[in-house]
């Protein structure tokens, strides 16, 4: 398998099992502290600190010392063409759902519900940049998969 | 799937077969890339650069166009 790929499946088992855990651990942590589902939702964020596990990916990018891949390159001019299109699509997905729910949510309020002025907590922030990021990612992850393949074959 | 071909066709394959019969992994090693790239190159799902293409014709001590032509 290419380092390319098991960096993205990597990352895909981290983002997907981060969510896991996390629709796991709201009811759990509203049954241990006695709190209800909405109220337990906001520290539960807390697991999503699990998404930095991807810092580590750069570790399947490291040279073979030896064997049958032993002094061959990690990434050639392909791997790089396509290392630049799963970014891209990582990008265009990010933005693309950025505008959607951005400038949606906004229409939404303005429009329909009517409100002239609203504010938004400042926790929302560095929220939109995780979640931004996780869609990033998980694109990236995905388009990097369907151009090498699922599996150890291409 | 990989990245496009753009009609490009090549004789990878038959000109290892006939130095030596020279494996992917061999022939990848000396042009500097990848085996998966020898292999979308044989199955014609990449188009290489020009450079990639210089040095995968010395490998085999001919031409570029005696290597790669384009319909």
């Amino acid at each position: 398998m290419h380092p390319q790929q098991k960096a993205a499946w990597f990352q895909l088992i981290v983002i997907v099992g981060t969510m896991v855990l996390y629709i796991a651990a709201v009811p759990v942590l509203g049954w241990w502290f006695h709190r209800t589902i909405a109220e337990a939702a906001a520290p539960a964020l807390g697991i999503f600190g699990l998404i930095g596990l991807t810092g580590f990916v750069p570790l399947f990018y490291r040279p073979a010392r030896g064997g049958a891949h032993g002094g061959e390159p990690i990434m050639d001019e392909r791997d790089l063409q396509l290392s630049r299109r799963a970014s891209i699509a990582g990008w265009t997905t990010f933005w693309l759902l950025f505008c959607i729910v951005g400038m949606g949510t906004w229409g939404y309020l303005y429009m329909v519900r009517g409100l002239q002025y609203v504010t938004v907590h400042v926790a929302l922030f560095p929220g939109m940049i995780g979640a931004g990021f996780v869609v990033f990612l998980l694109a990236q992850s995905v388009t990097t998969l369907h151009y090498y393949g699922w599996g150890g074959q291409q | 799937m990989t990245a496009d071909n753009d009609g490009v066709q090549n004789s990878i394959r038959r000109l290892r077969f006939e130095h030596g019969e020279m494996t992917q992994q061999e022939l990848a090693q000396r042009a500097g890339v990848t085996r998966q790239t020898i292999i979308a190159l044989e199955a014609r799902r990449y188009s290489p650069s020009l450079l990639l293409a210089v040095r995968i014709a010395r490998v085999f001590g001919v031409g570029v166009e005696d290597v790669f032509q384009v319909n």
